[in-house]
């Protein structure tokens, strides 16, 4: 039963920023899981809550936000921890990247000391080591002369390679999960595919898990095992990335895929979805989506639905899940 | 660097000059005759030639201003008319004990300012940021000088800790020294340190919001090294442009402080030579401060340059 | 039957007061601001009211009462001539705020017209800038003190001395406001319009500059009122038959130890005027940021 369990598990997550309020919380209600070596893309718009749930697996949210639900990490409750505790997670067992490479990296010390630091957190090794392992890291990262840009400021860095610091941080303690937070949007395009292709190396490279946060269909189809959509707080759909890109059971997702470019075609599908997500202080009394959903029914500006499974894997949060397949298409 | 350095000191020539002349023209602001206000209503015609005379008021005033800038150059500030000595050399044997108060007193507000500023931060909206925000405006809205006062009448009066004034050199006492200087120097550190404690807090604010510190934190770091050195490392850089600001209100304060306490320094030379009408005292303490200061700030200047990598380091792609 | 006349007034009203509240909800809601308007409008109020809080004279002697520590007879105390230093201080404060209004009142229209002038045209900005940098070289308190001591004692003598300080630097604050909103696409409109370089500067310059101006003025206020005392304190402001706060402090020093509220109290006088300016001043900053003001127009 251990062994099967899942690396990162997260059940009813709800996270408040205005308790009491009456607005919609960030994130309201989401479960999922990651396992071991896996790379799950969570996706969405802007203010779909999935760097707010990121962030509260990482135990970064401010104080001021309510949290509830249960996040556990190897089978250990990452809620219940002290602050001792979480820094023992933090950089060692979990890493995280975050999107903007530019302003990531402390500007007045050298990107050596902030690798060997980090390092030095959590493993007993002596400055000489740290740096040459530090460097080594830099050279995985795909950073040349290792050992001279260990001297250099993040300012004499351009973003792509800022970014690899970064990476190169987040993996320095061979952490179980990566967290990366859109980690390629501020990028250059050709840029955005090394990283890709980098990380997607590493993680074969160091065995870790990925959970990566983006908004763009093309990274998901590029390395994504498993996909969670998320719309305005809640779990749109959940399925392996096969059944999201041939057969999606969310309108939403369906959305997303047709306003994606096409990877791997020149042509461009260029349908949008109309509309924009709900205002949180006054949301529509059903499904979050029906204003915006070409499939909306009567009911569905009635009725909230819940996520629920469809067929084999595949959970939707859509009342007509089940037509989606059979060729009702917008 | 040095071109940097280099540009800063040409850069201050202009300001320099004006400076000087304007230290100069202080005597021309004199109403009526200069002479009759310095020498006062018991001065006979020959000691009014005589001032005149010395300070060179008899001669024309292409003359004069010429005499000034030669002798200037020759590190000349005149005589004082009180000490009967060079301005210059009194002003030089003063100076060590100013200098030794103010940096005194620049330590008092380092570790106050930046300590209160920074629990303030850390506390943003709580009541221990509202008390310092409070400390750090009454300390700005107090007069130094009835603050100075108030501490004679607790700790020399009332409590009988300190000496009401007076001063010991270091090199003979040192605890004669601290108990000389201690009331001047915090007397003195208490404004600047409400003006560090506002720009640390405002400062460590912004910086607590940056992406850095996010990242510092997701590595898994101490509090203390998020704090205490991703944070200040970046919290110290506008502080060091703000001592040149801190320098110049404690100089320009000591001339009280030093007064009132008795402490022989360059301020209180200049009390008394206000007090007493030694106009060539005036001005030259004015040019000699002035000058000091700006020769400071291009110091700072350099010094934040050379602190900031984004400077310092040139290069990136 | 007068009836619907009341309602007409009673109509009208609401709208010129909610504008009038609209308008000065931001203010207070800003704790600053309400702080420092009642300790300002405190001082104010005891300067203006003086005749009706105390019925003794400032300079009124009674050797019978010298130095009484406060009492209920004497509220703050008497001093070394028996002179009630409540009447003293409310006395002293119409020298000392008179003092701090002048200097404002100077700066405002010398720093907005130099200001102005090194703002809009370019060819004077050098020379207008380099003066200001020099003047602002000097430590503000140490060149009060050397011209207030070429001048020689008087109240004029504190004025003309202070304004020599702050005027520079509320020229600064003035002129680099201008040399924003001179780029601004509605001056670009109404200099190619063809509107005097006067009437752009009246009608659309300065308006613009007013709240980093109004801001400035306030901490001008405090900064005088605090170098007026140091001024008085060296004898360099008014004549001792005045008593400003200043004066006040200076002349308690020598009874320090038999009467030190002669020097507490003045003080206290101060700090609140001074503390009160400040906290309007940061209040003022809080509601009029100068970069939203320049974003809206």
């Amino acid at each position: 039963m251990k062994a099967d369990a899942p690396l990162l598990s997260i059940r009813d997550l709800v996270v408040d920023f205005a308790p009491g309020s009456g607005r919609l919380p960030a994130v309201d209600g989401v479960s999922f899981d990651i396992g071991a070596r896996e790379l799950v893309c969570v996706v969405g718009e802007s203010g779909s809550g999935k760097s707010v749930s990121a962030l509260a697996v990482m135990g970064l949210l401010p104080e001021t936000a309510a949290v509830s639900g249960a996040i556990s990490f190897e089978g250990r409750d990452l809620r219940a921890l002290t602050r001792r505790q979480w820094r023992s997670v933090r950089g060692q067992q979990i890493g995280m990247i975050f999107q903007e490479p530019m302003t990531s990296l402390n500007p007045v010390f050298p990107i050596g000391r902030q690798l060997v630091e980090t390092l030095r957190a959590h493993e007993r090794m002596s400055l000489r080591a740290s740096r040459d392992r530090a460097a080594d890291l830099l050279d995985q990262v795909g950073i040349p002369s290792p050992r001279q840009r260990l001297d250099d400021y993040p300012h004499q860095l351009s973003g792509g390679m800022r970014q690899r610091v970064m990476i190169a941080i987040a993996l320095s303690c061979s952490p179980r999960l990566l967290i990366a937070d859109e980690p390629t949007t501020a990028l250059d395009v050709t840029i955005q595919g090394q990283l890709l292709d980098l990380l997607n190396d590493l993680r074969e490279t160091f065995a870790t898990a990925i959970l990566l946060i983006t908004h763009n269909m093309g990274v998901v189809a590029e390395v994504a095992d498993r996909v969670v959509v998320m719309y305005s707080g809640r779990i749109a759909e959940q399925a392996d990335v096969f059944s999201i890109f041939d057969a999606p059971r969310h309108p939403y997702t369906e959305g997303l895929l047709a306003s994606t470019p096409d990877l791997f075609s020149t042509e461009r599908r260029l349908t949008t979805i109309v509309g924009s997500m709900p205002n949180p202080a006054a949301p529509p009394p059903g499904c979050l989506f029906a204003p915006r959903c070409p499939l909306a029914l009567d009911m569905c500006a009635r009725e909230r639905p819940e996520l629920r499974s469809v067929v084999g894997g595949q959970q939707s949060a859509c009342l007509r899940a089940e037509q989606m397949a059979m060729g009702d298409k917008p | 660097m040095i071109g940097y350095t280099l540009n800063r000191l040409l850069q201050a020539i202009p300001v320099l000059f004006l400076v000087s002349l304007f230290a100069f023209g202080i005597i021309y602001l004199i109403p009526g005759d200069a002479a009759t206000v310095i020498g006062g209503p018991t001065a006979t015609a020959a000691d009014l030639e005589q001032i005149r005379r010395n300070l060179g008021l008899d001669q024309p005033f292409h003359v004069q201003i010429l005499t000034f800038y030669t002798n200037l150059f020759q590190g000349d500030l005149g005589r004082s008319l009180l000490l009967g000595i060079p301005v210059t050399e009194a002003l030089i044997q003063r100076s060590p004990i100013t200098v030794g108060i103010a940096i005194y007193s620049l330590a008092i507000t380092i570790v106050f300012g930046l300590i209160t500023g920074i629990v303030a931060a850390l506390n943003h909206n709580k009541w221990l940021d509202q008390a310092a925000t409070l400390f750090a405006l009454v300390g700005v809205s107090l007069p130094n000088f009835w603050l100075a006062l108030v501490m004679i009448v607790i700790f020399s009066v009332y409590l009988g800790w300190l000496p009401t004034g007076g001063y010991v050199p270091f090199t003979e006492d040192p605890v004669g020294w601290l108990r000389t200087t201690t009331m001047p120097a915090v007397a003195l550190a208490l404004l600047q340190a409400g003006l560090l404690t506002r720009i640390t807090r405002s400062t460590m604010l912004e910086v607590l919001g940056q992406d850095y510190i996010r990242t510092a934190r997701a590595k898994g770091l101490s509090e203390w090294q998020v704090i205490g050195q991703h944070a200040l490392a970046n919290v110290m850089m506008p502080v060091v442009t703000v001592m040149g600001l801190i320098l110049s209100v404690l100089l320009s304060g000591s001339i009280i402080i030093e007064t009132i306490f008795g402490v022989p320094g360059i301020g209180a030379l200049m009390g008394n030579a206000i007090m007493s009408r030694d106009y060539p005292m005036v001005q030259g303490g004015l040019f000699f401060i002035t000058a000091a200061l700006l020769l400071l700030n291009i110091v700072i200047d350099v010094l934040y340059t050379w602190l900031d990598p984004r400077i310092r380091v040139k290069g990136g792609d | 039957m007068a009836a619907p006349d009341m309602l007409d007034t009673v109509g009208e009203r609401p709208g010129a007061l909610a504008r009038v509240r609209a308008g000065a909800a931001p203010f207070l809601r800003n704790r600053a601001f309400v702080t420092g308007a009642v300790l300002f409008g405190f001082i104010v109020f005891a300067t203006a009211a003086t005749p009706l809080l105390t019925d003794a004279a400032p300079n009124e002697l009674s050797i019978r009462d010298r130095f009484q520590p406060p009492s209920l007879q004497f509220l703050l105390g008497t001093d070394n001539l028996g002179r009630d230093m409540l009447a003293r201080v409310l006395y002293g404060a119409r020298l000392s705020l008179g003092i701090g209004l002048s200097v404002v009142l100077i700066n405002a229209l010398l720093g907005v017209a130099l200001g102005a002038l090194a703002g809009y045209y370019s060819r004077l900005d050098d020379i207008l800038m380099r003066i200001a940098d020099a003047l602002m070289a000097f430590p503000a308190v140490l060149l009060a003190i050397g011209i207030a001591a070429a001048l020689g004692p008087s109240a004029v003598t504190a004025v003309v001395a202070l304004s020599v300080v702050y005027v520079p630097r509320t020229a600064r604050v003035v002129r680099s406001s201008v040399l924003v909103v001179r780029e601004l696409d509605f001056v670009q409109a109404a200099r190619a319009g063809g509107a005097t370089d006067l009437r752009i500067l009246r009608r659309h310059v300065l308006p613009n500059c007013l709240a980093p101006l109004i801001v400035q003025l306030s901490f001008v206020f405090a900064y005088a009122v605090l170098s007026e005392a140091v001024l008085s304190f060296l004898g360099l402001g008014a004549p001792p038959t005045v008593p400003s706060w200043g004066i006040l402090i200076s002349e308690g020093r020598a009874y320090l130890r038999e009467a030190p509220w002669l020097t507490i109290v003045p003080g206290i006088a101060i700090a609140i005027t001074a503390l009160g300016l400040n906290l309007l001043g940061d209040g003022l900053r809080d509601v009029l940021d100068p970069r939203m003001k320049v974003e809206q127009g």
